[in-house]
């Protein structure tokens, strides 16, 4: 459930990068999910939360260090990017207030919502880089099976089984 | 008893977001942007509420940046990040380090 979690944190982070894509009303929409998924991804990784922030100052390693930092970093961002998406809403938080849509954006936030947006992305390939042998090991346990699966059928076609 | 935990850390949580939501506001309010260009304006003006499909060579294109970085960042945090030695790691990795020192004793 994680893994999945995590992909598709991931898929959204790259599919949110682009308002044309997906559109206006699945980005503030999606954008808005993220805030379950992230908190949801943050209760998961909690026993790890709890324990580097109980060490934060004490005697550790320069790698726990900077995933720490990253991860804040990027806590902060997407919070940033989320703030900045409810003041420039045009769909989604009209809809779920009831309010009307604002007559003319509001350009700073505007262009500060692109540069956080733009900040998460690189920081959640940090993150990516930084937990690569627990993605890779989770790939791996997702993957082998239906490998191990097909290699199991070819070899019983090979065979004349099939 | 689960659910208590798990409000409470959800509480800790939304705290933690709120301080940074806070910061956000003061950086945005300091910050003094200059108007985009009229062609930006028009073009965030005028946004599709519907997808458009045509778009996915940048969204490809997101991927890639999100990619290099996590390339980059793998290189960097195995280089600078782990003071042990590759040969070492690889015996720590295969627990072979502590069956060696076992035979030494």
């Amino acid at each position: 459930m994680t893994f999945w979690l995590d992909l598709t944190l991931l898929v959204s982070v790259v599919a949110l990068q682009d308002v044309a894509f997906t559109g206006l009303f699945l980005h503030e929409w999606l954008g808005i999910a993220m805030v379950g998924m992230v908190f949801a991804h943050l209760l998961l990784a909690w026993s790890w939360i709890s324990t580097q922030s109980r060490r934060l100052f004490a005697a550790q390693s320069l790698r726990s260090r900077i995933n720490y930092l990253i991860n804040l970093s990027l806590f902060a961002g997407v919070t940033a990017v989320i703030f900045s998406g409810i003041l420039i809403s045009q769909e989604a938080i009209p809809t779920l207030t009831g309010t009307r849509v604002a007559p003319d954006m509001d350009w700073r936030w505007d262009l500060l919502h692109n540069r956080f947006s733009q900040n998460v992305l690189i920081l959640s390939g940090l993150h990516l880089a930084i937990n690569w042998d627990w993605a890779l090991a989770a790939v791996q346990k997702l993957l082998f099976p239906i490998i191990e699966k097909a290699q199991e059928i070819f070899s019983r076609f090979r065979e004349g089984d099939l | 008893m689960k659910l208590k935990r798990v409000l409470t850390r959800l509480a800790i949580l939304s705290l933690a977001a709120a301080a940074f939501v806070g910061l956000t506001e003061i950086y945005g309010g300091s910050r003094r942007t200059a108007l985009p260009s009229a062609n930006w304006q028009a073009e965030r003006r005028h946004r599709p509420s519907a997808p458009q499909g045509g778009d996915l060579q940048d969204v490809v294109g997101n991927g890639v940046v999100l990619a290099i970085f996590a390339f980059a960042g793998r290189i960097i945090f195995r280089l600078r990040l782990s003071p042990v030695s590759r040969s070492e790691g690889q015996l720590k990795l295969l627990d072979l380090d502590r069956k060696r020192g076992a035979a030494k004793t």
